[in-house]
């Protein structure tokens, strides 16, 4: 009963020691007498306190392990999301996620969340702030920063037996006293309240500044503080600038600069004509012969390509998806295209029927013309040249061979094997077209069948 | 605590008996490297491969003397305590420098002074005037020069180092605390010279190679791997020193559990100063500077390059993470070779490139690694000859600091 009043009564039970062996042998027997709410206080740090209290290992580490991989997604998730993904930003011409670029600001969030959660869970971990302790009452207590040490078993342990702490401690040490627990009411002085109010207000000011900025106008200029960084002297792409002629900042490249990796210098592969050979332009000619006897063109393939099986193959997937719709999947000028512009007479309007590729006229030019055909277009057609790499518009020159010697002939080939069916397949020639159309002229002899 | 520290005996951690494994590997060390000048030889290609193999060598033992000196000389520049107790292996650790010396100025030094592009392209005139920038830069890289900066470097090396060694000795004797005030004393303007002396050497030795290249950030990527592999080399001759019983209960688990510490620290400085350099160079993309990344990285080099990423990095960075891997002898002797192993990659990856690309070759990366039978016999030459330099100076001496006035303290030293 009178116990039970004891610790209603007090905080604990306080020893105080003068040296450190001491302070640690007493330590030792608290912690191998099982309390578990008490604490040591030392005026420095001394190795081998948490042994000899039994203190555990803390979890602190683990918890800003975790905080700081938190971090680096973060940090990556932070980056990704604005510049790769919500508003693409192109710097540099780096690509738009790109992590050598990313990983600066990755290890700082890293660091920020580790450290930032290193002080603050160790705060928490501790209990932090700790606004009062009842032992700071006690006037013998305030030597712990200095020369003493003390060892307090505080009365909330649940093994908390006054007589058998005052035992344990007294073994080491004669010097004990309770600790009585705070009942004081410690009151803040009026000066402290004026100033809290005070400060409470004056934190409201940067937001209202902020407020004003963002609605109010105002007929002063902007405030520069660092003037030479917010009006640079460099200029920016599409602007002017009175130091050149024509007024832009913008220049040109040097005449005849190669951009790095673009220089073509295998002739046969990129123009199609014998290396060292003058170069054909990149226009589009008017068909019939190329540029006449100017150009030395391929008449065989190039030899940075096989041409192989994978290779005819490539060139048939190619022609399928960029030739086939004019041209028609057999090479014939019957393209999903060639029969919608029959049908509604736009050669009225200016169209010209896509050669039949299986054509004499067709079959006349060299491999190197019709690399250049594919590249740079013919006519009206377009080049492609945009749109398909050399070697692709290679092997559709391999396939467009492979039409012309296997599909759409008018008679069947002499090497033909015995009971292979074979029929001649329609040509433009033979789609039905309006009689505005039919009764066009065909200038010169041109022989029938052919689409110009 | 546990009562007043026992301070062993001189007889105790004198070492003794290793006059003879010193001989062992003095002969391990000449005929490792005599094999490796038979087959550069038969190799048939200008020596070119018996130059660069023994390049990594050479660098791989030198940078490990360089970080034992460092070591000292940080020790005593922040007048450190915990550290008394394996300051002596590392003082012992810059043994090396004469003999590494004598194979810096026989095979980096002489076939420069020859003309032979054996290891660096600028030493054949014929090079450097077919290139305009590496003319711009033959005030500097040229035979004589070089010969010059060799001996100034080792003479700083070997000065110091042996300064620092001599007045710890001595002091195992008489106990003079003066000299661990002087030693203090020259420490500052000795890690100075150190700083120098490591970056221009770096510069010299290894960012030549590609004479129309330059990183102001090689030198510190060099020092930090040095550091880095002399600290598990560190670990492992006190463990090795423990076991014999002269560091017996002198050296506990908490010198370990520091010099792991620093162990990974310098694993986390070394990819930051890499990481660095590299995205630095990636950032700008300008060509000049790429190049060197550009062998590198594609190509055949690829998997060497994700490999230093992987396993210089990320794995020893988690692998040193734990006390308890720093406080468990075995499990840190295991880091440190696999520590002692990835700088080796490390120095290849920064060296062999240029072996078959440099700057005269044309295609990036067209060539990856060839490893050769050179490579290891190499590191048996040149690392025979470092222990041999090492055993015989540590044998017969005391392998503790035994008239340090912080010796006490470092014996009783515990982490928190």
């Amino acid at each position: 009963m009178s116990d039970q009043k004891k610790h209603d009564e007090i905080h604990g039970i306080v020893a105080y020691f003068d040296d450190v062996d001491s302070v640690m042998s007493a330590a030792r027997k608290v912690r191998d007498a099982g309390y578990k709410k008490w604490d040591t206080y030392t005026p420095f740090p001394v190795h081998g306190i948490d042994e000899a209290m039994g203190t555990k290992p803390t979890i602190l580490p683990w918890i800003v392990l975790g905080m700081g991989l938190t971090g680096m997604a973060c940090g990556l998730l932070l980056q990704w999301y604005t510049n790769a993904y919500d508003y693409v930003f192109l710097i540099s011409g780096k690509p738009d996620w790109s992590l050598p670029a990313n990983i600066p600001v990755t290890f700082e969030v890293v660091i920020l969340f580790s450290a930032y959660t290193a002080f603050f869970a160790m705060l928490g971990l501790n209990k932090l702030p700790h606004l009062s302790n009842p032992l700071h009452k006690l006037p013998k207590f305030s030597r712990v920063t200095a020369d003493r040490f003390a060892i307090c078993v505080e009365a909330k342990d649940p093994n908390f037996d006054a007589g058998r702490v005052r035992a344990i401690l007294g073994a080491e040490t004669s010097e004990l006293e309770d600790c009585p627990v705070d009942t004081s009411r410690a009151a803040l002085p009026l000066w402290f309240h004026a100033v809290m109010a005070l400060v409470t207000c004056a934190t409201f000011i940067p937001l209202s500044l902020a407020v004003k900025g963002r609605f109010a106008t105002s007929e002063k200029p902007r405030y520069h503080v660092w003037p030479d960084m917010d009006f640079q002297r460099k200029r920016k792409s599409q602007t002017g600038w009175e130091g050149f002629e024509d007024g832009r900042s913008m220049r040109l490249p040097v005449e005849g600069t190669i951009p790095r990796g673009e220089l073509r210098d295998d002739f046969e592969l990129y123009f199609g004509v014998a290396q060292g050979a003058p170069v054909p332009p990149h226009v589009t000619f008017d068909g019939g012969a190329m540029g006449g006897d100017n150009f030395q063109w391929l008449s065989s393939f190039p030899t940075a390509v096989v041409v192989d099986d994978a290779f005819l193959e490539r060139g048939r997937e190619r022609y399928g998806i960029y030739c086939g719709v004019c041209h028609g999947a057999q090479g014939n000028g019957l393209g999903a295209v060639a029969l919608r512009a029959a049908a509604i007479d736009a050669e009225q309007w200016g169209w010209v029927s896509p050669k039949a590729l299986q054509s004499d006229s067709a079959k006349a030019y060299t491999n190197g013309e019709l690399f250049h055909i594919a590249s740079n277009g013919i006519s009206s057609m377009k080049g492609y040249g945009s749109q398909i790499t050399p070697k692709d518009r290679w092997a559709i020159v391999a396939f467009v061979r492979a039409i012309q010697a296997s599909q759409a002939l008018e008679a069947a080939p002499a090497d033909l094997p015995d009971g292979t069916d074979f029929e001649p397949v329609p040509t433009i020639k033979d789609v039905r077209l309006s009689e505005a159309s039919v009764d066009a002229p065909a200038a010169g002899s041109e022989p029938a069948g052919e689409a110009r | 605590m546990h009562g007043p520290i026992e301070i062993p005996t001189t007889d105790q951690v004198t070492v003794t008996g290793l006059s003879k494994p010193a001989l062992i590997g003095l002969g391990v060390g000449i005929a490792g490297l005599a094999a490796t000048a038979a087959l550069g030889a038969s190799a048939g290609d200008d020596m070119l491969h018996f130059g660069h193999s023994m390049l990594v060598a050479i660098v791989f033992f030198l940078l490990i003397s360089l970080g034992a000196l460092f070591f000292t000389l940080l020790q005593h520049v922040t007048s450190a305590g915990w550290s008394v107790v394996v300051r002596r292996v590392a003082e012992a650790m810059t043994a090396a420098f004469p003999i590494l010396g004598l194979l810096v100025l026989g095979v980096l030094v002489v076939p420069v002074l020859m003309g032979k592009p054996w290891i660096y392209d600028w030493a054949d005139s014929a090079f450097v005037g077919a290139h305009e920038l590496v003319q711009h830069k033959a005030g500097y890289l040229n035979a004589k020069f070089f010969l010059v900066r060799v001996i100034a470097y080792f003479a700083v090396w070997i000065g110091v180092s042996r300064f620092f060694s001599s007045q710890s000795l001595a002091q195992d004797v008489d106990q003079d605390k003066a000299r661990t005030l002087k030693m203090q004393g020259r420490s500052g303007i000795s890690m100075i010279a150190f700083g120098l002396t490591l970056t221009f050497a770096m510069f010299d030795f290894m960012m030549s190679l590609n004479a129309e290249w330059f990183s102001t950030m090689y030198g510190v990527y060099m020092f930090a791997g040095a550091f880095w592999s002399s600290l598990a080399t560190l670990a492992l001759l006190t463990m090795w020193l423990e076991k014999r019983g002269q560091l017996k209960g002198v050296v506990t688990s908490e010198h370990y559990h520091d010099i792991g510490k620093l162990m990974f620290a310098f694993t986390v400085f070394w990819s930051y100063v890499a990481f660095s350099q590299f995205m630095l160079y990636w950032y700008a993309d300008i060509p000049e500077e790429t190049h060197w990344f550009n062998y590198r990285i594609w190509g055949d080099w690829n998997g060497f390059a994700l490999l230093l990423l992987v396993g210089h990095f990320a794995i020893p960075l988690l692998g040193l993470m734990s006390r308890h891997v720093k406080r468990n002898r075995s499990v840190l002797a295991a880091w440190a070779v696999y520590c002692l192993v990835f700088h080796f990659v490390d120095l290849y990856w920064n060296v062999m490139p240029e072996m078959v690309n440099g700057v005269a070759g044309g295609d990036p990366a067209t060539t990856g690694p060839q490893f050769d039978l050179m490579d290891l016999t190499a590191m048996i030459g040149v690392g025979g000859l470092f222990a041999f330099a090492i055993l015989k100076r540590i044998d017969g001496k005391p392998a503790l600091a035994i008239g340090d006035p912080r010796l006490p303290e470092s014996m009783a030293f515990q982490n928190i």
